[in-house]
């Protein structure tokens, strides 16, 4: 059979003509106002906010006794872990991927900070974090507080933790604690996440894309 | 140490003490202990594990003379949140392997003797289920991402 053999008759044509001629203005409009609103920022392995979200007041210390509130997160971009010192095998992996994020960052005017937040102050005291964090990079920042003081940072981050019994060894406990990694921008802001498996690559390469879209 | 932990080592230390006959059914590859932080009171190990028979091979338990405790564990990231659970044995499966690796299973030691560091090397007692002990000699490295050494 043959399939041309039915043309669409003249009087179709002009109500298609008007749905393309509608669609194509559509297209463009859409595409314009993705455009504009999006700074180029492509193909990030982070998920990063439309809009950087403010952070509620809270303070905590730092494991050289510094207070670490909102302030302290001003002036320059922050890379927040939560975890901690009694863990021998994700803490020390996420820690070392920082310190290979921090040295493909070292050619950047940027100043960029690098913050485990306990998630254990029961244990984690200031001098258990500063041996613990400095030993991965003398840079790098420990911080803790009371409990109470990390729910207020952690409630507002969406960041789980919770200890959990470890049936094998009574005297010890474990914590199971979000595995993601945060951005927080210069304004003190909430500006992206990353989320396991961490790569030092991708997050470099994200920071620096990230980087140059922020106003 | 509890009396009765000590008991448990003691017994797990001299169970190896009995020579097993020579024995390739567990072979044990890149065993290492990942170096931590001075006054760290918790360590992790790591070794990839292969059977060469056509059936399962269990191990029960681990020790070493060099730490208090240890625990077999698994890390696991479930919905974002990171996990780490005590496992209560370890299957090799028939004519398989199974890796202790970084983010996933390892060997949790617990509290050790004295301070280690990179160049230390450490006995592992590994307890298989038939009775048969398999001891393994793991150095202590630092290690960064994907097992390179960072000097």
């Amino acid at each position: 059979m043959d399939t041309n053999s039915n043309p669409n008759p003249p009087v179709r044509i002009l109500p298609t003509l008007i749905i393309a001629a509608v669609a194509l203005a559509t297209g463009i409009w859409a595409a314009q106002a993705l455009l504009n609103n999006k700074p180029p920022v492509d193909e990030l392995a982070a998920t990063r906010f439309p809009v950087a979200r403010q952070l509620e007041p809270f303070s905590l210390v730092d494991h050289q006794g510094n207070t670490f509130d909102n302030a302290a997160l001003r002036g320059h971009w922050s890379f927040l872990f939560f975890g901690y010192t009694h863990c021998p095998d994700v803490c020390p992996t996420t820690l070392s991927v920082l310190n290979s994020v921090s040295g493909k960052l070292a050619d950047n005017n940027a100043p960029v900070r690098f913050v485990l937040v306990s998630v254990d102050p029961q244990r984690d005291t200031p001098e258990q974090l500063a041996r613990f964090v400095t030993y991965f990079n003398s840079d790098f920042i420990g911080v803790t507080g009371s409990e109470e003081g990390i729910a207020q940072l952690t409630r507002q981050l969406g960041i789980m933790h919770m200890q959990v019994a470890d049936e094998s060894s009574p005297d010890s406990y474990l914590v199971d604690h979000s595995a993601g990694l945060l951005l927080i921008d210069p304004k003190g802001n909430y500006h992206a996440v990353f989320t396991p498996p961490l790569s030092a690559d991708a997050i470099a390469s994200d920071f620096r894309k990230m980087l140059k879209a922020f106003r | 140490m509890k009396p009765a932990g000590f008991f448990i080592t003691a017994f797990l230390l001299l169970c190896c003490v009995i020579p097993a006959q020579a024995d390739d059914t567990l072979q044990v590859s890149d065993p290492w202990i990942r170096e931590a932080p001075p006054g760290a009171t918790v360590l992790a190990g790591y070794l990839t594990l292969t059977n060469t028979t056509s059936a399962p091979l269990v191990i029960e338990a681990v020790s070493s003379p060099a730490f208090e405790a240890v625990e077999i564990h698994r890390s696991q990231v479930v919905d974002g949140v990171a996990r780490m659970q005590p496992v209560s044995e370890l299957t090799v499966p028939a004519t398989g392997n199974i890796s202790l690796a970084p983010g996933g299973y390892h060997l949790m030691l617990l509290r050790p003797v004295r301070p280690l560091t990179e160049g230390d090397n450490v006995i592992l007692l590994l307890h298989r289920a038939d009775g048969i002990c398999v001891t393994v000699t793991a150095p202590v490295l630092r290690m960064t991402e994907s097992s390179s050494h960072q000097h």
